[in-house]
């Protein structure tokens, strides 16, 4: 039975291996070789601006969450006042966050992978590099939009909430 | 009979005689060996801590390093304590528009595109 799943499996992963592979076509190589300098070095470049682009974004996503929303919150409940839906946001929040910083440490070793391959070399293992490094960048870039959502999000219920409590206090 | 004391005594008296008699050589390669290890358990938790992607002084980020440090204003945020009033909140709504504003311009920030084939001209003929 064991042997019957690590089989199936086995089946599955060289499909999805052959599957990869298949796309690169010998004119696909030809590129992959031929343009091997000038990508490595938008590679390189596209590496450094991520970098810092990561860290200006992490830093301004810990910010709105440590410096506005977990203040607003503490306030909001020493003050006896239902800010629950902002509390809901900032969990969503601070686990998109989470995600956010595990997802690019996984972008960025798949694409220091592609770096270190050689692509004059190993033209296919170069390109399903890159495919995972893109597949990560993807998943990176659908994360860092959860994020905007939600910054988004708690601006609008916190409107809301201002405008329910001037008319209140009005 | 190896098992006798005397012999073991005699084996021990001879390692720790080795360590006696080389005290500051002994010493010094303990201090090495320690030293290779606290490396070693500080670079392994650089790399699995996510340290070793952020930190951008390492070679070849000058560029990312000069642009990060351009920034340096320092934002003191919300406080979380105090009564909840009109003012308090529109000066939360002030501070954290401006914020919202810097978090939602229109960067494309780590879209696929950039490693698609075109990007990297891999799908011309």
């Amino acid at each position: 039975m064991v042997a019957a799943l690590l089989l199936g499996a086995g089946l599955f992963v060289s499909a999805g291996q052959a599957e990869a592979a298949a796309t690169i076509t010998p004119e696909k190589m030809a590129r992959i070789r031929s343009r091997c300098v000038e990508n490595q070095a938008a590679l390189n470049r596209l590496h450094q601006t991520d970098a810092f682009l990561r860290n200006d974004r992490g830093n301004l996503y810990r910010t709105i969450s440590d410096k506005l929303m977990v203040p607003l919150n503490r306030r909001l409940a020493s003050n006896q006042l239902d800010g629950g839906a902002l509390l809901t946001i900032t969990a969503d929040y601070n686990e998109a966050y989470t995600k956010f910083y595990d997802q690019y440490i996984q972008y960025d070793n798949a694409l220091t992978k592609v770096l270190e391959i050689d692509c004059t070399r190993e033209p296919v293992a170069f390109y399903n590099a890159l495919l995972t490094a893109r597949e990560k960048r993807n998943e990176l870039s659908k994360t860092n939009q959860t994020i905007k959502n939600l910054v988004r999000q708690y601006g609008t219920t916190f409107t809301d909430f201002k405008t329910a409590y001037d008319k209140e206090h009005s | 009979m190896s098992d006798h004391p005397h012999f073991a005594e005699s084996r021990d008296t001879v390692a720790i005689r080795t360590v006696r008699t080389h005290q500051f050589f002994s010493m010094v390669i303990l201090v090495i060996l320690i030293s290779l290890f606290l490396v070693y358990v500080a670079l392994s938790l650089y790399q699995s801590s996510g340290t070793l992607q952020l930190d951008l002084s390492r070679p070849g980020y000058d560029s990312a390093r000069q642009e990060a440090t351009k920034d340096k204003e320092v934002f003191n945020g919300f406080s979380g304590d105090g009564p909840i009033t009109k003012e308090a909140l529109n000066e939360f709504d002030t501070l954290y528009k401006k914020k919202a504003a810097e978090a939602l311009i229109d960067i494309d920030a780590f879209s696929g595109d950039a490693l698609s084939d075109s990007a990297l001209a891999l799908d011309q003929d």
